[in-house]
C-alpha cells in the first residue's frame, strides 16, 4: 500500500468523505474494468462499482496490511460481488471465454502506466501458455466457475480441477516473470 | 488429505453453501496444507485484474456511487444493524478477501468482530472520558501525597505529518513510559486559532477504531500542547488530530489535520 493510499484509508475509516471520493477517483476505473471483463455487462459493472465502494465506506470489507496490496484487496472484493452477482443470476457464463480472449488490448490513451504495463505483460503471459492452461485460469479465475463447471468445461475429472489450476497459475507466474526479465523476447 | 481439501476451489470462488463453508473454514484451522494452498491461489492471482482493458466509468457514476454509499452508515456508526452482524458472513467478500492467512490468525471473522468492536471502542471511548475528566478535577500530587517514585523512559517520538500539503502545522507526539502505563505528549505549533467552540482532538486509532486521546485549543502564538495517559496493552497503531466542532465529539466528526502511524 502507498504511503498515500494508507493515509487516504485511514482517513477514510475516520468518516471522512472526500477520502472515499479520492479512493473512488483512483481506483474506480480499474474497478470497473476488472468488473466489465469479468461480466460483460456495463449495468452490472456499475452496479457491482457501487457495491464495492459501499463494502468500503461501511467498513463490511476492512483493510489491514496482512491482507496484501490494498489495490489486490481492492481486486478482491469487485472479484467476489461479481461471483455473488453471477450466483444469484445463476447464469453460466462460457460464451464470454472465446469473447473475451480474442480483444486485443487497446494501446490508445492510457494514463496509468503501471496497469498498462501488467495488463500486457499478463495478457502476453496468458497467450503464451498452453490453450488449455489459459482456460483453465480464464474459467477459475475470471469467471469464478465452480470445481464441477470447470471440470466439465475441461472435460477433466473433477478431482483433478485442483492441480490443475495451480500448475496452470504457476506456469503463468513464472511466464509474467520471464517476459518482466526478457522483455517480452520469447526465448522458445 | 481429506473430502474438506478437495472444497478449496470452490471456497476461494465462493461456491459453498453457508455450512459447507462454516465446515471449510474449521478445516483450514487444522489444515496446514489448505492453509498453504489458499494463501498461494492467493498470491498467484493477486495481480491477474490487472489485465482487463481500462474502460472508463460513466461520468455520473462517481456522484451516484458516493450518494448511495454515504445513504449507509458511516464507518463509525454503530445502530441496531449490528444485531444482524451474522448475516454479514453470508457475504461472499468477507469469506474471501479476509480468509487468506498470511500469518497463522485465528481465522475468526473480522466482519462481525469489527462490529463488536466498533462497539467496544465507543464504549471505550466514554470510558477514557470520563477518565480524562477525572483526571482534570483531580489534583494528584495533592490527594495522592504518597506516590511512589516513577521512572519514566521515552517509548517513541514522532512527527505528525499534515494530511494535506497545505496543512501548516507541525506536531510532534511522545510516548513516555510510566510504571503501570503510557502518557501522551502532543506539542503542536503553528495552529490555526479555533473559531467558537471548535477544538483540536487527538485520537488514537487501533485497526481504525478511534479512541479519544486528549483534547486542546491553541495559545495565542499557535501552540498547543495535551497529554493523555494510555494503556500500553492497547496497541494503538494511528495516531490523528482532527479539528472537531466541539469537545465532545466520541467520534472524529471534523476535519483531519494530523496524521501518522505509530
Amino acid at each position: 500500500m502507498s504511503e498515500r493510499d494508507a493515509k487516504t484509508y485511514v482517513r477514510l475509516k475516520l468518516g471522512d468523505k472526500e477520502a472515499l471520493a479520492q479512493l473512488y477517483d483512483q481506483y474506480s476505473k480499474l474497478l470497473y474494468s476488472f468488473s466489465f471483463k469479468m461480466i460483460n455487462d456495463q449495468q452490472v459493472a456499475e452496479e457491482i462499482v457501487q457495491e464495492v465502494f459501499i463494502k468500503i465506506w461501511t467498513q463490511k470489507s476492512s483493510y489491514d496490511e496482512t491482507k496484501g496490496k490494498f489495490s489486490s484487496w481492492l481486486l478482491t472484493i469487485t472479484r467476489n460481488t461479481v461471483i455473488d452477482h453471477l450466483r444469484k443470476r445463476k447464469e453460466t457464463t462460457s460464451e464470454l471465454f472465446t469473447k473475451e480472449m480474442t480483444e486485443d488490448p487497446d494501446p490508445s490513451i492510457e494514463d496509468q502506466i503501471e496497469w498498462k504495463e501488467k495488463r500486457t505483460t499478463i495478457n502476453q503471459a496468458l497467450k503464451r501458455l498452453k490453450p488449455e492452461q489459459e482456460k483453465v485460469i480464464v474459467l477459475f479465475y475470471y469467471q469464478g466457475l465452480s470445481q464441477q463447471k470447470i471440470a466439465d468445461a475441461c472435460e477433466i475429472p473433477l478431482g483433478t480441477v485442483k492441480g490443475r489450476i495451480r500448475l496452470a497459475l504457476r506456469h503463468l507466474k513464472d511466464t509474467i516473470e520471464d517476459i518482466e526479465q526478457n522483455g517480452g523476447i520469447i526465448h522458445e | 488429505m481429506s473430502n474438506h481439501c478437495d472444497h478449496l476451489i470452490d471456497y476461494f470462488n465462493g461456491q459453498l453453501s453457508d455450512e459447507e463453508k462454516r465446515s471449510f473454514e474449521k478445516h483450514l484451522t487444522t489444515c496446514g496444507d489448505c492453509r498453504e494452498e489458499l494463501r498461494e491461489l492467493q498470491e498467484l492471482t493477486d495481480d491477474l485484474g490487472f489485465s482487463a482493458e481500462p474502460i472508463e466509468p460513466p461520468s455520473a457514476l462517481k456522484q451516484q456511487v458516493l450518494e448511495a454509499a454515504f445513504n449507509k452508515r458511516t464507518p463509525n456508526d454503530v445502530n441496531e444493524e449490528d444485531d444482524n452482524v451474522h448475516n454479514f458472513t453470508t457475504d461472499q467478500e468477507s469469506q474471501n478477501s479476509v480468509v487468506v492467512p498470511k500469518n497463522r490468525k485465528k481465522l475468526g471473522w473480522v466482519i462481525p468482530s469489527l462490529a463488536a468492536a466498533l462497539l467496544l471502542s465507543l464504549v471505550g471511548n466514554g470510558y477514557a472520558f470520563s477518565q480524562l475528566s477525572t483526571q482534570e478535577e483531580v489534583e494528584p500530587e495533592e490527594t495522592a501525597p504518597i506516590e511512589s517514585i516513577s521512572i519514566d523512559s521515552l517509548a517513541q517520538q514522532l512527527s505528525l505529518q499534515p494530511s494535506e500539503e497545505n496543512i501548516p502545522f507541525e506536531a510532534r507526539a511522545s510516548i513516555v513510559n510510566k510504571d503501570q502505563y503510557q502518557q501522551l505528549i502532543v506539542e503542536a505549533n503553528q495552529l490555526t486559532q479555533t473559531e467558537d467552540t471548535q477544538v483540536y482532538q487527538v485520537w488514537l486509532l487501533k485497526e481504525g477504531d478511534p479512541y479519544r486521546a486528549g483534547t486542546f485549543t491553541p495559545a495565542e502564538d499557535g501552540s498547543g500542547m495535551s497529554t493523555f495517559d494510555i494503556d500500553p496493552e492497547m496497541g494503538f497503531d494511528t495516531i490523528a488530530i482532527t479539528i472537531e466542532p466541539d469537545e465532545t465529539s466520541e467520534v472524529p466528526e471534523g476535519e483531519i489535520v494530523l496524521l501518522e502511524e505509530l
